[in-house]
Parts: structure tokens; C-alpha cells; sequence
């Protein structure tokens, strides 16, 4: 196990190390806060290093460092993204059930005709036609930014929704629910991704488990359907979803960004988009560095989870070890 | 009285070849506390008959009976959950591939006490919460396992097959059903632990008046435990009758060839001599001949045979041949 991580450690170090090269390379083409000295070895170590120690550069746009904008930043992000998580396994999850037991049936080809929908659709098209329908035609939800104007929350986490909550302010749970409604519409759109990937990947799973001997001994001692899914199916069908709910996270915060953007959600991609319009290098190169640090550690976490939670899955380790 | 009563079961199996009769018009009748075995050679749709009667069915599996009741219940009339209701308390199975039927991410712990129902608690209400654990402990003990508390500990892939083939059999008799079906419960094991777990059906069977169809493709392990004993070929019942009957005045060609296949150590054997068996193999499912499916190999067919034979009954002993050998024919043999 502890030989496990150490490895795992190691690819997340090699592949960050990699990351930092092509950044370097960039940046060495416009030179902007390093001095070019001609030697690329004593250049990379100066900047390495600077890196290593939080140091991203300063942003040519608002004069702070690299660093301090992202950090301000990226949590608005993060709790977009969390949430479309968090939506997209209590859908995908009893969706992919529904699917995986009815397989052939008008259940499953019901599920899986609005899957492929889902999959279809371009985020951009489907977050303008939510906000036409939704929020201008119906007005039930803001259109665009976090949380409405007359709310003054101090920040303290970066996430909104914990922010109103410790807050001492009088019209906190007003501030609360206000937040909820504003996330509802960027979250919707940012989950549809997750959740196609959450049903079909469940649908599969306990589709496979559901034919297995153990299923049937299951039945032999008379457990009925639901405590058959419950006690012995899911418990097999669901851990080996988790590794690529990981990889999904990547593909997730792209589109955060042109969620984001058509929601005017203040986080990281306007951000990095803006960035790019202003040629502001060190932003663009440490808000990179940053968001490909946190996709490779998200894998990671969710690899180590499956470890954590699938026997089966640490067996193979020590065969292989 | 009859605990287990089945006429003309057939089982056909939707193959890509179409479908085919695995299991063809299969009698099988067991009185109350008697142990039966059912033996045939492996493909013959012993398991499938098992499987039958617990209603345990995969996709493409077509089950149709005449008559199918378990003492006076009728099988073919219940829902499937007013029968799983009955299997959880009057019918249990250890299965065949015991690893593969235990929940490979579960410990056995939970296994074995998901296995015990609530109905079979003795004792005061403060006892409640350790009793499962100490009757899990009790049950491994029973089936032979030396350190049932690390085997509990444990998870299926950890263990070797004999233990978890213990495993199940310690699941199976947990709920002191009236009906248990023993598909090969010994093969995964060495010969003295399978002595030791087929005394212990025996004094399962002599206590709690268990009635066991103990399927096996070793008529020789069988005859010593069974009273009575159905022969299966190809998924057609040759011959059904008590043991004495089967074994010792066998009236179908295939019962004497199995019967013939044991070699005999005690008798001189000769050295190099060829042992018994009938010539052929069993024919793939896709291409069963018709009528008594054992022509091809029969060393008495006959041009009769191509037709389904009627079965025969004398005084209990039942076997479906055209040709039947006769006591002198086995006797000057």
C-alpha cells in the first residue's frame, strides 16, 4: 500500500516536472519576469525553484502576484465543479441502476437515448438556452454572477455557500439560498458531462455484477432484488467507477470555463481567458501550472480512494508488487 | 410423503444454434428424509436441474414442468418473491465453483451472518447482539475449519476453494432447511475432510430429518451415503430406484457402464488391463441425437432406439430403456 503511493507520488512528480519544462520553453520565448542569462540549465533551476516556492510571477493586468489571484479565484471554480460533481452522482448513480437492471428494456433505452443527448450537446448552447428559458422567459433563476448584488458576504473559505453560512450577517440564509439559486443553472450545464459518464459507466457495472455467481447465491439464500442491489451489488458495481470519475475532471474544468464565461461566473476561466486577451504570460503560464497540478492530483485522489475502498483492487496490488 | 416431487421437467437453453433441450422430461420424486443422488457425468444438466428447482434463472432459459411441488406447496404457481420467501426458509443449495458464489468485496463475517435468519435465535433478548457472531463461529466449526475467527476475518479471494466450498456448506445448513441440494459439495477437498463433511450431511440428515439431493458425477462417493439414486445422461433420466436396486441389479446399459467404469482395486486387477468405458463421448448440446439419447454409444441399440423409450416401473425401480438388461444378462456378465 505505502509502496503504492510512493509510486503514485512518483508519476505526479515526473508528469508536473514535464509540465514545468513546456512552461519554461514558453516563457523563454517572452522573457518577462526572468532575466534570460542564455544558459537554459541555470535559467530552469532559478526558475524552478522560484516556482517550487509559490512564486508564479506577477500579473501584468491587476499587479498582484500570480498566485494571490489564483488562489482568490479558483474557488469559485472549485465549488462549480464540486457541486456538478456532487449532481451528477446522486443522477447518474440510481440512473445507471435503473439502466444496468432494465438492460434492453424501454427504461434502459429511455436513459440511454437522453445520455447520448446529453453527451451531444454543446455546453455553450445548452447553458444560453437554460438561461433564455429559465431565467428570462420563467425568471426563476438569476442569469448571470455568484451571488445577487445586495449581499455583502466576507470571504473566508472562497466558497460561497459556507461563506453566507459562517457569516454573522443577519440575512445570511437569505444570502444562503440566493448563492443555490445562482449556482443552479452553471452547475446543470457543468454536470451533464459527469453524469452521461456516471450512467454509462454504472449501467455497465452492475449490469456485469448482476450475471454473477454470487448474485445468484444471494438470491438462493432469499434476499429479495433490493437487498440484493443493496447489500451485495452496488458494493461491487460502484468502486470500479471511481478512477474515472478522476479522469472525468479534467474534462469537467474546460468546460467550467465556458460555463463560466456564458454565466459570467467569476472564476478561473473568464480569468485565463481574459489573460490571454491582455497577454499577460505569467498569468496564462501559472494559471496552467495550477489547473493541470490540480487535475493530476484529483486522479490521484480518486485512484487512492479505489484503493481505499475495493478489496479486489488492493489484491491486485500485492500480486503485482 | 413426497418433499420434493417433479414431473417431466424440460429446460431448453436459447443458444446462438437455436434452442436446444438441455434437460429433457426429468422425473424426480424425494420422500422425506431420505437422501437421494442424482449422478450423471458432467454436462448432463445435474446443475441444471438444481437450478431448476430453486428458480434461479438466467436470460434465455425457457423451465417448463408438469408437475413441480415441494411437500405441498406448488413451485410452479408462485411468484418469484413468494418464492424466494420459501427458499430463504425451507430450501438451501451449496453451489458448485464455491468461490465464484461468495461476494468477492464482502467479508465472510457478513456473509455467513446475512446466511442465519432471525427465526433460529435461542436465548435472552441481551444476547442478541453477539449471537450471530458466535453461531458463525459455530458453523465453521462444524464444517471443519480450525480458525474460523481469522476465516471470518478474511475475504473470499484470500482463501483457498476447499475452505470456501466449507464456507458455503456452513451457509447452507445455518437455516436447518428441509430441503438441501448438494451440488458436488466435496470436489475442491481432500478425501479426509470430504469423509468428515459427508458425515456430516448424514447427521444432518439423521437429526433434523434434512432430505439432501446430493448431486455428484461419482456413483461410487454417492451409493455409500444415498438411499436412493437417480442416474441422469445427457439431460434424460435413465434410471431412478434405491440404491440396492440401481447398484446392484442395474437395468439401463449406461448405469452398468458407470457402475462397470469403477475399477475395482480389490479384485486382482490385472496389470496393463484395459479399464471400462463406453466407447464415444458425450455429443455437444447443438447435436443430441434423437430418441434415447445414449443410441450412438449404447452397446444394445437397437433401430427402436431412435424413438424416446417409455420408462419402465417395477416395484419402485424406473428406468427408460428399450432394451433393458435383465438380472441374468448382468449376472452371466
Amino acid at each position: 500500500m505505502f509502496i503504492y503511493i510512493i509510486r503514485r507520488l512518483n508519476v505526479f512528480v515526473i508528469t508536473l516536472f514535464l509540465l514545468s519544462v513546456v512552461a519554461f520553453l514558453l516563457q523563454r520565448q517572452v522573457i518577462t519576469d526572468f532575466v534570460n542569462t542564455g544558459n537554459i540549465l541555470s535559467d530552469y533551476q532559478r526558475y524552478i525553484l522560484a516556482m517550487l516556492s509559490g512564486n508564479f510571477g506577477t500579473s501584468l493586468a491587476s499587479g498582484n502576484p500570480v498566485l494571490t489571484d489564483i488562489l482568490a479565484i479558483f474557488p469559485a471554480t472549485l465549488e462549480l465543479c464540486l457541486m456538478a460533481f456532487v449532481v451528477s452522482i446522486l443522477i447518474g448513480i440510481p440512473c445507471g441502476i435503473f439502466a444496468g437492471l432494465s438492460r434492453g428494456g424501454a427504461v434502459d433505452y429511455g436513459i440511454m437515448t437522453i445520455t447520448l443527448m446529453g453527451v451531444s450537446v454543446p455546453a455553450f448552447w445548452f447553458a444560453m438556452l437554460l438561461m433564455m428559458f429559465f431565467s428570462l422567459h420563467l425568471g426563476w433563476f438569476p442569469v448571470s454572477g455568484r451571488i445577487g448584488l445586495l449581499y455583502d458576504i466576507p470571504v473566508i473559505t472562497g466558497f460561497n455557500l459556507i461563506d453566507t453560512l459562517l457569516s454573522t450577517k443577519p440575512y445570511k440564509y437569505e444570502a444562503f439560498f440566493d448563492s443555490l439559486l445562482h449556482l443552479a443553472l452553471p452547475t446543470l450545464v457543468l454536470a451533464t458531462i459527469p453524469t452521461t459518464e456516471v450512467i454509462r459507466q454504472v449501467r455497465a457495472s452492475i449490469g456485469e455484477e448482476m450475471d454473477k455467481n454470487y448474485i445468484k447465491a444471494a438470491q438462493a439464500k432469499g434476499l429479495n432484488t433490493f437487498q440484493i442491489i443493496k447489500r451485495h451489488g452496488l458494493r461491487n458495481a460502484l468502486p470500479p467507477v471511481i478512477p474515472s470519475l478522476g479522469l472525468q475532471f479534467g474534462r469537467v474544468l474546460t468546460t467550467a470555463m465556458i460555463t463560466e464565461t456564458v454565466f459570467s461566473w467569476p472564476g478561473i476561466g473568464p480569468w485565463m481567458v481574459n489573460s490571454i486577451y491582455l497577454e499577460d504570460h505569467s498569468a496564462i503560464q501559472g494559471g496552467m501550472l495550477f489547473i493541470a497540478a490540480f487535475v493530476l492530483l484529483a486522479n490521484m485522489a480518486t485512484d487512492l480512494l479505489h484503493l481505499l475502498i475495493d478489496p479486489l483492487k488492493r489484491n491486485e496490488l500485492y500480486g503485482k508488487s | 410423503m413426497a418433499i420434493l416431487d417433479i414431473r417431466n421437467l424440460t429446460i431448453e437453453l436459447n443458444t446462438s444454434q437455436g434452442r436446444v433441450k438441455a434437460v429433457e422430461r426429468v422425473n424426480l420424486t424425494l420422500t422425506e428424509g431420505e437422501i437421494q443422488g442424482l449422478v450423471g457425468e458432467s454436462g448432463s444438466g445435474k446443475s441444471l436441474v438444481a437450478k431448476a428447482i430453486l428458480g434461479i434463472k438466467k436470460d434465455g432459459w425457457v423451465v417448463r414442468a408438469d408437475r413441480m411441488r415441494l411437500g405441498d406447496i406448488d413451485l410452479l404457481t408462485l411468484t418469484p418473491s413468494e418464492r424466494r420467501r420459501l427458499m430463504a426458509n425451507d430450501i438451501a443449495m451449496i453451489f458448485q465453483e464455491p468461490s465464484s458464489h461468495l461476494d468477492p468485496t464482502q467479508e465472510i463475517a457478513e456473509q455467513i451472518e446475512e446466511a442465519i435468519p432471525s427465526n433460529t435465535f435461542e436465548g435472552g433478548f441481551w444476547q442478541r447482539f453477539q449471537w450471530r457472531k458466535k453461531r458463525a463461529v459455530t458453523l465453521l466449526h462444524k464444517v471443519g475449519i480450525k480458525d474460523p475467527i481469522s476465516v471470518l476475518r478474511s475475504y473470499p479471494h484470500e482463501l483457498s476453494e476447499g475452505v470456501c466450498q466449507k464456507i458455503m456448506i456452513a451457509m447452507a445448513i445455518a437455516k436447518k432447511p428441509r430441503l438441501l441440494i448438494a451440488d458436488e459439495p466435496t470436489t475442491a477437498m481432500e478425501s479426509t475432510t470430504q469423509i468428515q463433511i459427508l458425515k456430516l450431511l448424514h447427521k444432518l440428515n439423521k437429526v433434523n430429518n434434512t432430505s439432501i439431493l446430493f448431486i455428484s458425477h461419482d456413483i461410487e462417493s454417492v451409493s455409500n451415503l444415498s438411499d436412493t439414486l437417480t442416474v441422469m445422461y445427457c439431460g434424460q433420466t435413465v434410471e431412478s430406484g434405491t440404491r440396492d436396486q440401481v447398484i446392484n441389479h442395474p437395468r439401463h446399459p449406461y448405469t452398468n457402464a458407470l457402475l462397470k467404469a469403477v475399477p475395482d482395486f480389490e479384485s486382482n486387477l490385472a496389470h496393463k488391463s484395459h479399464l471400462y468405458a463406453l466407447p464415444g463421448s458425450i455429443p455437444p448440446l447443438q447435436h443430441l441425437p434423437i430418441g434415447c439419447r445414449l443410441g450412438p454409444r449404447c452397446p444394445n441399440a437397437q433401430k427402436t432406439c431412435v424413438q424416446k423409450p417409455h420408462s419402465t416401473r417395477v416395484k419402485g425401480h424406473m428406468f427408460n430403456c428399450h432394451f433393458p438388461l435383465s438380472i441374468e444378462d448382468e449376472t452371466s456378465s
